[in-house]
């Protein structure tokens, strides 16, 4: 779309910054869901869970015979696992300075 | 008896030829705000007298036979051009400027004095009406001119200074409402002074050798927002370590001076990137009443102060998903264009704005808002991807 405006009336003068005053006050700063100081600690947090997932998934995959696996639980294992590491991972992202 | 009016409105003439290198007026009335004037539509007495005509609405109403001062500002770009357009790398800088020391209105005048100030002595300037003080040059004073006189005057003087301009100004506004504002501007530098006569050779232009290539743009300085952080200075080769920046709480501001790659002599041109962050919670709000509506604060202005741009274009790039977006500037815009950009993580991709205005001075150093409707939990999405 390209909308073509011309420049037009260009009289700015108090009333204007006055107005803007008002509307200044019923605005507060934003707050991200998480403060970027926090940033390092919930991607450790969360990159270790999903360590930990992970480690359990491999080692359950190494200690069972595959007759005696069972499926639903590796799928919950590698889910769980993947969800704590993408997450973390996009912490550990964010905490570098790489805001997506 | 005809009762004499109490009048409002003003009106300012600028002759044709010198009126395609205005940059911008004001007009400051008693009640000391500035006021932009608007160029009113083509008419006869335009054309007959050569003339543009801007209309200034005046704060407050002049009865009959009162008097009223107005200051009134005229910027103006490329009035001055050098002369001798090409000098050697040991030879000052010189310009030449044609002007009207008439005052050029729509209004006859009774009386009118014009004073060109200059660093030193000219080199040359019109005798006639002349009173040359040093490096003031007075015209006049004038009685009863009629409406739109017009003459020229032609000054010549020294002026070593280098005349840097933004050929263009590119700035990418990207919101995250993770709780960052990456800002990244690309810059179009070019040195409008006296070009180079013969070649440019490091024998006689080099850093232990003083006074050759007084002209040349070294270095500039700009001022960041307090709270930029992650500051780069770039250009397509790479980065470019030449720069110091410094956080000053006593001008709230980060002052950076950045020296490109090599010293621009007159008719050089250089390209780079400067790009800093700054944390949300500075420049985006949420309104208090209808917490899914945002504001988003930034500056209209260059880093750079004192130099012109002749064209810049601002990009607002909003979280995909914002909605209902409006902006506000405090002064008129070029052009507005709405597009879609993509980056990590999105199907549609994000709305962005993009915002041109022409030939940016100091004055657009003003604050603009764009405001959007955006609903803060879906970017619990980008992490679960």
């Amino acid at each position: 779309y390209l909308f073509f405006f011309q420049a037009e009336d260009g009289i700015r003068d108090a009333q204007e910054s006055r107005g803007l005053g008002d509307v200044y006050k019923r605005q507060v700063p934003y707050q991200a869901p998480v403060a970027s100081e926090e940033f390092e600690s919930w991607a450790l947090i969360l990159l270790f869970i999903g360590f930990c997932l992970m480690m359990w998934f491999f080692i359950y995959q190494i200690t069972y015979r595959k007759v005696e696996r069972y499926l639903i639980k590796e799928l919950t294992i590698g889910l769980l696992s993947a969800l704590f590491l993408g997450s973390g991972t996009f912490f550990f992202l964010l905490s570098v300075g790489l805001y997506m | 008896m005809k009762k004499k009016k109490a009048l409002n409105t003003y009106y300012i003439a600028v002759p044709r030829e010198y009126d395609q290198f205005l940059a911008l007026i004001l007009v400051r009335d008693k009640n000391n705000k500035d006021i932009v004037p608007v160029r009113i539509q083509d008419n006869s007495v335009q054309a007959q007298y050569n003339a543009t005509i801007y209309k200034v609405d005046l704060t407050h109403y002049v009865e009959s036979n009162q008097e009223e001062q107005l200051i009134i500002t005229e910027t103006y770009f490329n009035r001055m051009s050098a002369l001798p357009k090409k000098i050697t790398i040991f030879e000052d800088q010189n310009v030449e400027i044609y002007d009207n020391p008439h005052f050029f209105s729509p209004y006859p005048t009774e009386k009118s004095q014009t004073t060109y100030k200059l660093a030193s002595s000219p080199i040359f300037y019109t005798e006639e009406d002349a009173t040359a003080k040093g490096g003031n040059i007075e015209y006049g004073p004038y009685r009863n001119d009629g409406a739109f006189t017009r003459s020229k005057i032609r000054l010549h003087f020294e002026n070593t200074r280098p005349f840097p301009v933004f050929k263009n100004v590119t700035r990418v506004i990207e919101v995250s409402h993770w709780g960052n504002i990456a800002i990244e501007d690309f810059y179009k530098l070019a040195n409008e002074g006296a070009e180079l006569t013969g070649e440019y050779n490091k024998v006689d232009f080099n850093k232990y050798t003083q006074h050759t290539g007084k002209n040349s743009l070294k270095n500039l300085k700009a001022k960041l927002p307090y709270n930029s952080w992650g500051v780069y200075y770039k250009d397509e080769v790479g980065n470019i370590s030449t720069s110091r920046a410094f956080r000053d709480s006593a001008s709230n501001s980060v002052d950076m001076t950045i020296e490109p790659r090599f010293a621009l002599l007159g008719g050089w041109k250089s390209n780079f990137y400067i790009g800093y962050n700054l944390p949300a919670k500075y420049t985006l709000f949420v309104e208090k009443a209808d917490p899914t509506n945002y504001y988003l604060r930034q500056n209209s202005g260059l880093i750079f102060k004192g130099i012109m741009a002749e064209e810049f274009t601002i990009k607002v790039i909003l979280p995909e998903g914002a909605t209902e977006i409006n902006y506000q500037f405090p002064f008129p815009l070029n052009e507005v264009s709405e597009e879609k950009s993509f980056s990590y993580f999105d199907f549609e991709g994000r709305p962005t704005f993009v915002f041109k205005i022409k030939n940016v001075v100091d004055y657009h150093d003003q604050t603009f808002t764009v405001n959007y409707k955006f609903s803060q939990n879906s970017i619990i999405r980008e992490p679960l991807m």
